[in-house]
């Protein structure tokens, strides 16, 4: 189970999946490649573009981002994919 | 010659004639268009094909491809899915006075490299020229003639149950390179557009005499809108979700986009259906060329009520309904 | 993934079993895309029921703000920027669509700074940008009046229709109803915060879980949503971890708060709803369109009227489906739509065509 959540989420940042990118409504995950001037270089998998960074603090380059509309919206957890786990396992109960 | 189009360039004087004789003999030069008669003269086969499409693109250059390249691709594309070999086209261009004549020349030198990659060689045309403001820049319609060689018939075009579903490479990228050239999208590196003369490889399958069904260029509505076109009252087409081909970065600007790469025009692929005990082999063969080598098995027909859908990775089914409208990019 | 979504189906399946006729409302119009594009009904026993509230912000966008926009892009010196998802909505006849087909400038832009690069290009002209959206779009658009009032732009202004979703669910949900638990929009709550739905659990008494947009994600959400009616829990749980924290993000929700202020809103199919609506603070008031525009505004009402017998209103509420409608699929399709909820892409309608009812 750990494995595939892993996976999923890897694969849901354009890491391994063979389309590089899995739709995630219109707010896409990217890694942040470089940082200039306020913009981010986000690589969509192999495909870079620019996103405005004026609605978060602290990005770095290799971090995970939320990117909608030309902003990224947030940073994403990359511990996630284990806490949603949990979070399954809970509700199972 | 001038440096602009003038609508003298049009009106069948000096200026045209320079023209025709400047530009357009020495890109294209054979000789059937030679002698320059109200019409060519070719030689053929008693059943020939023959079609026609006009092209108008914004922007005229794109990355991987240009005006010049997509109006031979189109037309030669159309010709070969129908089991034809492409021999002859012509090239018939409405240009806006004040166009510019390198921009022309550069067109022009892509028609004719275009031709010469797909063996058609342009045996007529006709050129007329618009005032400013009646044509954005310019847009050409090519009319293609096919031949059928060595016994060969034309495709029934007809899909049966059983058939698998291939595609030749991937899908979507001529579509995503012009919207996002057009767009301004600053993708890095550009996506690039496939649009290619795909004669060779369509001859390819035809020497190895396999059977096959039907084949089509997924043109305008994408790979959903041909599938929609094979279907009957009879069959159900369903396609695998995970073995649809789309190159990554194409795959991400889709994303980006909201678009489904299903309903995004191409220029560089044919779709095939093909009776399952060939579909191996004509994969193979697919592959084994370059523009082939994505090819991929992608779905099969089934006996049914007339659907396509769609079998997701996570095993459930989901209806393919037809394309329609111009698609727009979306945010929300 | 498969496997890991096979446990969780037999999961809702037995919970389900106990509970009788379920319905859960997803109030996020890329939920409604998701679940329909991954075909998750299939994955639900019969007695669990989707339904889709106002959680896309072209359908809930009120009539007399579309004719505000149409009337606003038709003018001469105005170039008109909008998102594409706006473009089919009609207004009787009118659409931006049909003013874009017949040669008016409007341009159709996957961000708001584009707005902003449009604006320099052509120092000539009024640039407008239509801003719709809820919390997760909103901020992208005080960012670019920001960005206009620090470059002292002065050809660039913002017709505003931004929405919030919290004042809207209050509404919907609070005298009642059939809805047994709330689906939340991920990506809103990226904004604003887990938090920010507790009221679902805690005044509207409904199990609540914020929940992202991959299948297992959605699956994962409704499995915890079906346990807490299992157990009789009204909790909101946070089931889309990656994106979403319990406070939001607090630079865009001080963005927010620094460009506009709360104000009353009128959603299509819902009415007014109070404090509902985001204005542009005195502060930043030159580029409010509805200000720069007031006497070309003044004249504009509603007179198109909504298409008879268009239900959308009632799919809004989640009260109907779209195949409830009369129109639906015949006189009503994505490329000459009769109501929002088709004009959409997001929309409940368009979401039913494209991938099947």
């Amino acid at each position: 189970m750990i494995a595939s959540l892993k996976y999923e989420f890897n694969r849901a940042n354009g890491a391994s999946d063979k389309t590089g990118v899995t739709e995630m409504c219109l707010a896409i995950p990217g890694r942040i490649a470089g940082i200039r001037d306020g913009y981010a270089e986000i690589d969509y998998g192999g495909v870079f573009k620019q996103a405005s960074l004026r609605l978060v603090k602290n990005a770095r380059v290799g971090d995970y981002a939320l990117v909608h509309a030309g902003f990224v919206i947030q940073l994403l957890d990359q511990e996630a994919g284990a806490e949603l786990e949990k979070l399954i396992a809970e509700t199972r109960g | 010659m001038e440096e602009r189009i003038t609508l003298a360039h049009g009106a069948g004087g000096e200026a045209y004639r320079e023209l025709v004789q400047e530009l357009f003999l020495p890109a294209y030069g054979n000789e059937m268009l030679e002698p320059l008669t109200d019409a060519a003269i070719c030689s053929g086969s008693s059943v020939i094909a023959m079609t026609t499409d006009s092209f108008v693109v914004k922007p005229l250059f794109f990355p991987g491809g240009d005006l010049g390249r997509l109006c031979v691709s189109g037309t030669v594309n159309d010709l070969a899915v129908s089991g034809a070999c492409p021999k002859y086209i012509s090239v018939g261009m409405i240009i806006e006075a004040g166009f510019a004549m390198e921009t022309l020349r550069r067109l022009v030198a892509s028609i004719a490299a275009t031709a010469r990659e797909a063996g058609v060689s342009v045996v007529t045309g006709d050129t007329k020229v618009v005032e400013g403001g009646a044509a954005d820049g310019i847009f050409i319609n090519t009319a293609g003639i096919g031949v059928f060689l060595n016994g060969r018939k034309p495709l029934a075009q007809k899909i049966a149950p059983g058939d698998k579903i291939i595609i030749t490479g991937y899908m979507a990228s001529h579509g995503m390179a012009v919207l996002a050239a057009r767009e301004n999208m600053d993708f890095n590196p550009p996506i690039e557009s496939d649009v290619a003369p795909l004669s060779a490889l369509i001859d390819q399958v035809l020497q190895a005499d396999s059977a096959i069904n039907a084949m089509r260029d997924p043109t305008r509505g994408g790979v959903a809108a041909t599938l929609f076109e094979w279907v009957t009252p009879e069959t159900d087409i369903v396609i695998e979700e995970q073995s649809l081909p789309v190159r990554p970065d194409v795959a991400a600007a889709c994303a980006i986009l909201g678009m489904d790469p299903l309903y995004i025009a191409n220029e560089g692929i044919v779709l095939l259906s093909v009776p399952a005990r060939d579909a191996e082999s004509v994969l193979r063969i697919l592959q084994s060329v370059e523009r082939g080598k994505h090819a991929a098995i992608i779905g099969e027909v089934r006996e049914g009520g007339g659907s396509v859908y769609a079998l997701t990775e996570y095993g459930t089914h989901r209806r393919i309904m037809m394309p329609r409208g111009e698609l727009l990019p979306r945010i929300c | 993934m498969k496997t890991e979504l096979e446990a969780m189906k037999k999961n809702i399946a037995g919970l389900a079993e106990s509970l009788g006729q379920v319905t859960i409302m997803e109030v996020c119009g890329t939920h409604t895309a998701s679940i329909r594009k991954y075909a998750i009904r299939e994955l639900l026993p019969g007695n669990v029921k989707l339904v889709s509230g106002p959680g896309c912000p072209v359908c809930v966008t009120p009539e007399q703000d579309i004719a505000a926009a149409i009337t606003l892009a038709e003018r001469e010196e105005v170039v008109f920027a909008c998102f594409g998802d706006m473009m089919r909505v009609p207004w009787g006849e009118r659409s931006l669509y049909s003013l874009y087909e017949r040669g008016k400038d409007i341009r159709i832009v996957t961000s708001p700074l584009d707005a902003l690069r449009i604006a320099r290009e052509h120092p000539g002209r009024e640039v407008v940008y239509f801003g719709i959206g809820f919390e997760t779009t909103a901020p992208l658009t005080a960012a670019l009046i920001e960005a206009a009032d620090e470059c002292g732009m002065e050809n660039l202004s913002v017709f505003c229709a931004h929405k919030t979703i919290p004042p809207a669910i209050m509404q919907l949900l609070k005298g009642g109803s059939s809805i047994a638990a709330l689906l939340c929009p991920g990506h809103v709550a990226t904004i604003i915060g887990a938090q920010a739905f507790a009221f679902v659990a805690d005044e509207l008494k409904l199990p609540a879980a914020v929940a992202g947009f991959e299948a297992y994600e959605i699956m994962a959400a409704l499995l915890c949503l079906l346990q807490m009616l299992h157990r009789g829990e009204r909790k909101c749980v946070n089931m889309y971890p990656r994106a979403v924290t319990e406070q939001g993000n607090r630079v865009a929700l001080a963005l927010l708060d620094q460009v506009f202020e709360p104000c009353d809103a009128i959603w299509r199919g819902l009415g007014e709803i109070e404090g509902s609506g985001l204005r542009i603070k005195e502060r930043y008031r030159k580029f409010d369109a509805a200000c720069k525009f007031k006497t070309v505004l003044g004249g504009v009402v509603d007179g198109a009227g909504e298409a008879p017998g268009c239900i959308c209103a009632r799919i809004l509420r989640g009260q109907s489906i779209p195949t409830d409608c009369p129109h639906f699929g015949g006189a009503c399709q994505p490329e000459r739509p009769l109501g929002p909820c088709m004009a959409s892409s997001e929309g409940s309608c368009a979401a039913y065509y494209r991938y099947g009812g």
